[in-house]
C-alpha cells in the first residue's frame, strides 16, 4: 500500500500536472526538486508566479501580453493601424516580431478552429477581430489589408479560410503568409512538398515590358 | 533492395537468429506454427513499422518469458548501391527506430525507406473482403513511393476527422453552414490529390496486372481493375476533381448534417476485380480470386521497381499451399532472379522441384538453420 504524501506536497504535484506537457512524474520530479532546493529558490518562483499574473495581462485590443491595459505594439503610434496580422497564439506575435519586417498590427484569435477539441469560432477572439474592422472604418484609418497568419497545418488552414469569407465580404483584402523554402536552406536538401510548395507560389522577378 | 543480414531477438516464438541473405529466391520450410511466418513479419516490421497480422504490439512480444526486456530487429540492408543499418527496437510500451544508428521519431517517416511487397493467405480478403481493405493497400502502397500521397492522406484524415466532429455538433449549434465550409475545403483540397493519386495507380496496375494474370492464370480470360472514386464521377486532374467534390460535399451537407457523418470523398473509395468484366468478388472461383491477388501484387512489385529505381524485396507467405501446381510453376518460374524472394512452405520440395533456390533454410521451433 502506498503511503500516502503529506497535504501540501499532494497539492503542489497536481497543481504541477495541471500544466501542459507535464505528466505525473514529472509533476512529482519537480515538487521534489523544490522540495530539497534552498529556501529562497522557491520563494523566487512563487513570486515569479504571482507577478506574471498581478503585472501582466492581454491586451484589451489585440490579446498579446501587455503591462497595462493595451500593449506596447498597439501603443505604439509609428505602426501602420490598416494593416492587421492575425495569428493563433501570443507567442506568435513574438516570432513576427522577430523578424522586424512587420510594422501593422496584430489580433491573436487564442487558438484555432477545431470541433474535435469542441473549439468553435466563439471560443476564438474572432468577434472582437471583426468588431476592431468595423469600428476602424469609420475612423482616419480604416483597415485596408488582413494578413492571416495562422500555422500552415490543416487546422490553422481551415480557421484561415473561415476568416477569410468573413473579412473580404467587409470590402477588405485578405491575404495569406506565403509557404515555401526557407532562407538560406538549399534546394539540394528542400523536400518535394516544399518545393511544390514553392513552385506553386512562385512569383516574377520582373513585370514585362509592356 | 536487398537484406543482406537479419537479425531477430526475442520476437513472438523467435528467441533469436542471425542470418545472411543475397538476391535470388531464399526458402524458409517447416511445420505449423515454427515461426515461418513470424520471420516474414519480422522482416515486414521494418518495412512500415506496423504488423500485417496485429495491431497490437504486445501480441508479439514474448512478455511472459522471464527476464524479457526488448525485441529487436536489426538490419542491413543494401538500397541503390549503399548500405543502410535498421533497428527496431520494441516492448509493450515503447517502440524506438534507428535508421544508420538515427532515431526516426515519427513511424511515418519509416514508410519508404525499405520497399517490400507482401503475399500472405488472407490477402484473397483483398477481392471479397470490404472497400476498407482495399483502401488501406492503396494507402500503404502508395505511401511507400509518394511522400506527397502521405502528407496529403495525413491531412485528409485529420480535416475528415474535424469535419465529422462538427457535424455531430449540428443539434446543439444549428448554424454551421461558415464553419463547415472551411473543413470541406480543406477535405476536397486533400481527397482530390488522394482521388488523383489512386486513379493512376489503379490503371498503371491493371494495366500491369492484367499481363500477369495471363502468365497466372491458365485460361484466356482477362483481369482488369477498375477504380470507384467516391465522388462517382470524379475524374480529370487534382483541381478538377477538387471542385467535383465541393460541389459534392454541399450537395449532401444537409443529409451529412442528418446522419452526423461525411457521405463524400476518397474516404469512401473502392476498386473492382474484374474478370472478363465481371467483378471477381462476386462470380470469381477462388482459384480465380488468388491469381487475381497474386497478379495484383507482382504489378505493384512492377511499379514499385518504375518509381523507386530499384526492385523491392518480395514476401511471400504459404504461397505454396495457395494455388494449384500449374499456376504455382508458372509463377515461380517467372520470378526473377535479380529480386530477393523470401518464401515460406511446409515441405522444402514444395518449391525445389519448381525452381532451384538460392538458399534453404529450416525453422523449427524459432530456430533457423541453413540447409544445403
Amino acid at each position: 500500500m502506498a503511503e500516502k504524501l503529506p497535504d501540501p506536497l499532494e497539492r503542489l504535484i497536481h497543481e504541477l500536472s495541471r500544466l501542459p506537457t507535464i505528466g505525473k512524474k514529472s509533476a512529482q520530479r519537480l515538487a521534489f526538486h523544490l522540495l530539497k532546493a534552498p529556501d529562497q529558490r522557491a520563494r523566487e518562483l512563487a513570486s515569479a508566479l504571482v507577478d506574471v499574473r498581478e503585472r501582466l495581462r492581454f491586451c484589451r485590443q489585440c490579446g498579446f501580453i501587455a503591462e497595462g491595459d493595451l500593449c506596447s505594439i498597439c501603443t505604439d503610434e509609428r505602426r501602420d493601424s490598416t494593416l492587421f496580422s492575425v495569428v493563433e497564439e501570443p507567442f506568435d506575435v513574438l516570432a513576427l516580431e522577430r523578424g522586424g519586417a512587420f510594422k501593422g498590427l496584430y489580433h491573436v484569435l487564442m487558438g484555432r478552429l477545431s470541433p474535435l477539441q469542441g473549439i468553435t469560432p466563439d471560443d476564438l477572439q474572432i468577434a472582437s477581430l471583426l468588431a476592431r474592422i468595423d469600428a476602424s472604418k469609420t475612423t482616419e484609418s480604416p483597415v485596408r489589408e488582413v494578413i492571416l497568419a495562422t500555422n500552415p497545418n490543416v487546422d490553422g488552414d481551415a480557421t484561415a479560410l473561415y476568416l477569410s469569407r468573413l473579412i473580404t465580404s467587409r470590402g477588405i483584402s485578405c491575404t495569406r503568409l506565403g509557404l515555401g523554402l526557407a532562407v538560406g536552406s538549399s534546394l539540394e536538401f528542400a523536400d518535394e512538398l516544399t518545393l511544390r510548395q514553392a513552385l506553386d507560389s512562385r512569383r516574377a522577378l520582373e513585370k514585362p515590358m509592356p | 533492395m536487398l537484406i543482406k543480414e537479419l537479425q531477430v531477438i526475442n520476437f513472438r516464438n523467435l528467441k533469436y537468429m542471425k542470418a545472411a541473405f543475397d538476391t535470388g529466391i531464399h526458402v524458409i520450410h517447416g511445420g505449423n506454427a515454427q515461426g515461418k511466418t513470424n520471420l516474414l513479419e519480422a522482416i515486414h516490421l521494418l518495412v512500415t513499422g506496423r504488423s500485417f497480422r496485429t495491431t497490437m504490439d504486445r501480441e508479439m512480444v514474448p512478455w511472459t518469458r522471464e527476464n524479457y526486456e526488448a525485441t529487436l530487429i536489426r538490419a542491413q540492408v543494401e538500397k541503390g548501391g549503399f548500405e543502410e543499418r535498421f533497428l527496431l527496437s520494441f516492448n509493450s510500451s515503447e517502440k524506438h527506430v534507428y535508421v544508420n544508428g538515427n532515431p526516426i521519431p515519427r513511424l511515418g517517416d519509416l514508410l519508404g525507406r525499405i520497399n517490400a511487397v507482401l503475399f500472405t493467405p488472407s490477402d484473397l480478403q483483398l477481392v471479397r473482403g470490404a472497400p476498407g481493405l482495399r483502401r488501406r493497400f492503396l494507402d500503404v502502397e502508395l505511401s511507400q513511393i509518394s511522400r506527397p500521397y502521405l502528407h496529403h492522406l495525413q491531412r485528409y484524415d485529420l480535416a475528415l476527422r474535424q469535419r465529422n466532429a462538427l457535424l455531430k455538433q449540428h443539434q446543439r449549434r444549428p448554424a454551421l453552414g461558415d464553419e463547415l465550409v472551411a473543413w470541406d475545403e480543406q477535405i476536397a483540397v486533400h481527397g482530390s490529390e488522394l482521388i488523383a493519386t489512386r486513379a493512376e495507380m489503379i490503371e498503371h496496375l491493371s494495366t500491369i496486372a492484367s499481363g500477369m494474370y495471363g502468365e497466372i492464370a491458365t485460361g484466356t480470360e482477362k483481369l482488369t481493375l477498375e477504380y470507384k472514386p467516391n465522388p462517382s464521377r470524379a475524374s480529370g486532374d487534382a483541381t478538377a476533381i477538387a471542385s467535383q467534390m465541393r460541389a459534392a460535399l454541399a450537395a449532401s451537407r444537409n443529409d451529412d448534417i442528418r446522419r452526423g457523418a461525411t457521405s463524400t470523398g476518397p474516404h469512401r473509395d473502392d476498386f473492382d476485380f474484374l474478370i472478363d468484366g465481371r467483378a471477381a468478388r462476386d462470380y470469381g472461383s477462388q482459384g480465380q480470386q488468388r491469381s487475381c491477388v497474386l497478379a495484383m501484387k507482382m504489378a505493384e512489385l512492377t511499379l514499385m521497381e518504375s518509381s523507386t529505381g530499384e526492385p523491392p524485396i518480395l514476401l511471400l507467405d504459404d504461397l505454396m499451399s495457395e494455388l494449384d501446381e500449374s499456376r504455382k510453376r508458372a509463377f515461380l518460374q517467372s520470378l526473377d532472379s535479380r529480386i530477393q524472394t523470401f518464401i515460406t512452405a511446409t515441405e522444402r520440395d514444395l518449391v525445389t522441384s519448381l525452381v532451384s533456390p538460392r538458399s534453404v533454410w529450416r525453422m523449427e521451433d524459432g530456430h533457423l538453420t541453413e540447409e544445403s
